[in-house]
């Protein structure tokens, strides 16, 4: 294998695992203040993609899509905390089992409304083509899904570390209850964060409907590999989910390759791994 | 917590009374249909689709077909009234088992078509044969006509590898002389492969990489990656369909391949789903394929007019393979004068010989396959704008054994991960 073909491969994996990060970054953010397994967060990604697709069929614009997809997600996410999960707050068990009802009921919902064939949203003319990167052409979608990534990336490490709304979630994250003495409404965040993390899937069921397709299924599809993501990155940790994104990506692109017989095996084993050695993931801190 | 401890029971009470009702109901509804008494008797035939769960799109669109030639010929078979029970596989074979069973047994249909996916299908016919009943399919499933040859069970259909036989053989007249296959890993992906490698091996080419996905793949970039790293004179793609299908060509097309190296597809990789969401990319895409919805005939232009106006889309493979079960077994019914007879009945359909199906011209083999045309397509723009795929050239009567003759090919293992042919 040649070095252009490994930093081929390399690219592959990474913008692949920047779409990964994309929708675990929400989903761990949600873990880590609410301590919800939001099984629902695969059809959060999966509405907001076919939110996207028709309002760009609707508006032929890209930025149109991702506002209305992320939107939409965001609201049903609204919903789906002030209406349902609140009232099995703090009931591990529950809370579960009614995220997957959720999630059951939306992707139901959205073979309804949008029909079982494969959806995806043509590439927006100014990150459309391809890149030309030495002897192979690349596509720059893939490389804007990259950047992407990194941008919201580093946002949200700078809000959650460099404001006072930040600084509100860690308190929330730290000592819930120390936090609402100091006289923080911590359900409030709570919703906040939930609304938030929606809608980071919304947007990432968007940027996937230019790069993957959305279809029924889609939703546990993409779920898994952000489960395996946040398991290996650590429950609750931003940079966790960075680096599981990456390293997950990477593993897939070039078991592809060298082991394709493998190729599941090889995303799913470092995940027991972990899970042996460091329970609570590479960057997650062990709970009392 | 304690109020939960007696709500479900409540719910599974009323969940049995439900049943029961709906039990009673059903087995109460042949005796109406039966009192009828009409000239030419009836039948009652069951269909089974996956019309939920994660290939949706393909189980719609059968029902849709079948659905039309009945009502197109006033549920009428000759004299003989048709009845039909639908039922939903989700296609899981375990759900498709205890739906045929319930077809049978509680139904007491006739004879089974149906389903569409090679487990599912295996599973149905296993069972429907098993009970002595007839069964149609149209699963491309090899061996199911092969090694696996079952009397009651007739394929309308074409195998997964059959209509690939010519993709290889023209491949090499053209001039290639190494392919690169991508193909699924699974049964339908291996024996697609096998139709082409088995035939372009033959006339003297080189297959120099072939790459194996897994069903359901999400990012494609790496497999494209290799395809193009091994650099061949032509790649053949046997796909499945649906996402897989859209999402590899997007990938081939993204790495800007598509006026590199020639790309050739199977029945199902360029299809209706496909255009539609690949849009002018797939301009001037070649394929070898069984069901070309713009090709030049009346038959089959009168049915994509009716289909689209009923439902607004162009009709896929699924819904013209439904479409020609349907006919093929009312031609059956006609020559039976309305009896399903086990093996008779199916002995009746592979006698029947259409001179223009939404195929083409077909006749069946001795193992209950058709035998019929193969076409080379290519993406075109139809007068309104919209995309399809349009006959380049026609390969007449291929059958399922490819050039090789019945004997010859059934000494071979079927296709599979380890041997297409080579």
């Amino acid at each position: 294998m040649s070095l252009d073909e490994v930093a081929l491969q390399a690219l592959n994996g990474l913008s692949f695992g920047a779409l990964l990060f994309l929708l675990a970054s929400g989903f761990t953010l949600v873990f880590g203040l609410m301590q919800i397994v939001n099984l629902a967060h695969g059809a959060f990604y999966l509405v907001g993609g076919y939110v996207g697709v028709a309002a760009f069929a609707a508006s032929g614009n890209f930025l149109a899509a991702v506002a209305a997809g992320a939107t939409a997600a965001a609201v049903i996410g609204l919903a789906s905390e002030r209406l349902l999960l609140r009232r099995v707050r703090g009931q591990e068990l529950p809370e579960v089992l009614l995220t997957v009802g959720i999630a059951l009921v939306l992707a139901d919902a959205c073979l309804a409304l949008f029909g079982g064939n494969p959806r995806s949203i043509p590439i927006p003319d100014a990150v459309a083509g391809g890149v030309q990167l030495g002897a192979v052409t690349y596509p720059m979608y893939r490389l804007f899904v990259l950047s992407l990534a990194v941008a919201v990336g580093v946002l949200l490490y700078a809000v959650q570390h460099r404001t006072r709304l930040g600084a509100l979630i860690r308190a929330g994250v730290d000592d819930r209850e120390v936090a609402e003495s100091l006289g923080i409404d911590v359900p409030r965040v709570f919703t906040a964060m939930f609304v938030f993390g929606a809608a980071l899937a919304g947007l990432a069921g968007v940027v996937a409907a230019g790069l993957l397709t959305l279809r029924p299924g889609a939703d546990t599809d993409i779920l898994l590999f952000a489960l395996v993501v946040v398991v290996v990155g650590g429950l609750g940790s931003l940079q966790g989910a960075a680096v599981g994104s990456a390293l997950i990506g990477l593993l897939d692109a070039f078991s592809k390759v060298w082991v394709p017989e493998l190729s599941s095996f090889a995303v799913f084993a470092p995940m027991a791994i972990v899970l042996i050695f460091r329970p609570s993931g590479l960057f997650g801190r062990s709970r009392p | 917590m304690i109020p939960w401890s007696w709500q479900p029971r409540r719910t599974v009470r009323l969940l049995v009374v439900v049943t029961a009702l709906a039990l009673a109901a059903s087995a109460c509804a042949p005796d109406e249909d039966g009192g009828g008494g009409q000239a030419g008797g009836s039948v009652k035939l069951g269909f089974i689709s996956p019309v939920t769960g994660f290939v949706a799109a393909l189980g719609t669109d059968m029902r849709r077909g079948w659905e039309m030639y009945w009502s197109q010929n006033g549920g009428k078979a000759g004299d003989t009234t048709v009845q039909t029970v639908f039922e939903d596989d989700t296609g899981d074979p375990d759900v498709a088992l205890t739906k045929a069973r319930r077809l049978v047994e509680q139904e007491q249909v006739q004879l089974v078509a149906g389903p569409i996916l090679a487990n599912t299908a295996y599973a149905v016919a296993g069972y429907v044969a098993g009970r002595g009943l007839p069964t149609v399919q149209m699963t491309g499933a090899d061996d199911l006509t092969q090694r696996k040859f079952d009397p009651l069970v007739l394929r309308v259909g074409y195998t997964s590898s059959q209509s690939n036989f010519p993709a290889g053989q023209w491949a090499y007249e053209q001039g290639h002389r190494e392919a690169v296959t991508i193909c699924p890993d699974y049964a339908f992906g291996w024996e697609s492969c096998g139709g082409f490698v088995s035939a372009f091996v033959e006339a003297g080419g080189k297959i120099t990489k072939q790459v194996w996905h897994p069903l359901g793949t999400q990012d494609f970039s790496t497999y494209v990656s290799q395809a193009r790293q091994a650099n061949p004179d032509v790649v053949f793609v046997g796909s499945a369909g649906g996402p897989d299908a859209i999402l590899l060509y997007k990938a081939w097309t993204g790495f800007g391949l598509k006026d590199k190296i020639p790309l050739i597809g199977n029945c199902c990789f360029a299809d209706q789903v496909f255009l539609r969401e690949v849009g002018d990319e797939a301009l001037d895409l070649q394929s070898f394929t069984y069901w070309v919805e713009g090709r030049d005939s009346p038959v089959v232009q009168n049915f994509v007019k009716a289909y689209e106006q009923q439902h607004k889309e162009i009709p896929s493979l699924y819904a013209a393979g439904a479409y020609t079960m349907a006919q093929v077994v009312a031609e059956a019914l006609k020559k039976t004068g309305g009896k399903i007879e086990g093996k008779a009945f199916i002995d009746a359909a592979r006698q029947v010989s259409l001179s223009d199906s939404l195929y083409g011209a077909l006749t069946f083999d001795d193992t209950n396959n058709v035998v019929g045309p193969v076409y080379r397509t290519q993406v075109a723009r139809r007068e309104d704008g919209t995309l399809w795929s349009v006959d380049e050239q026609t390969f007449p009567e291929v059958s399922q054994f490819g050039s090789e003759g019945k004997e010859a090919f059934l000494e071979h293992p079927v296709f599979s991960r380890d041997y297409t042919g080579q």
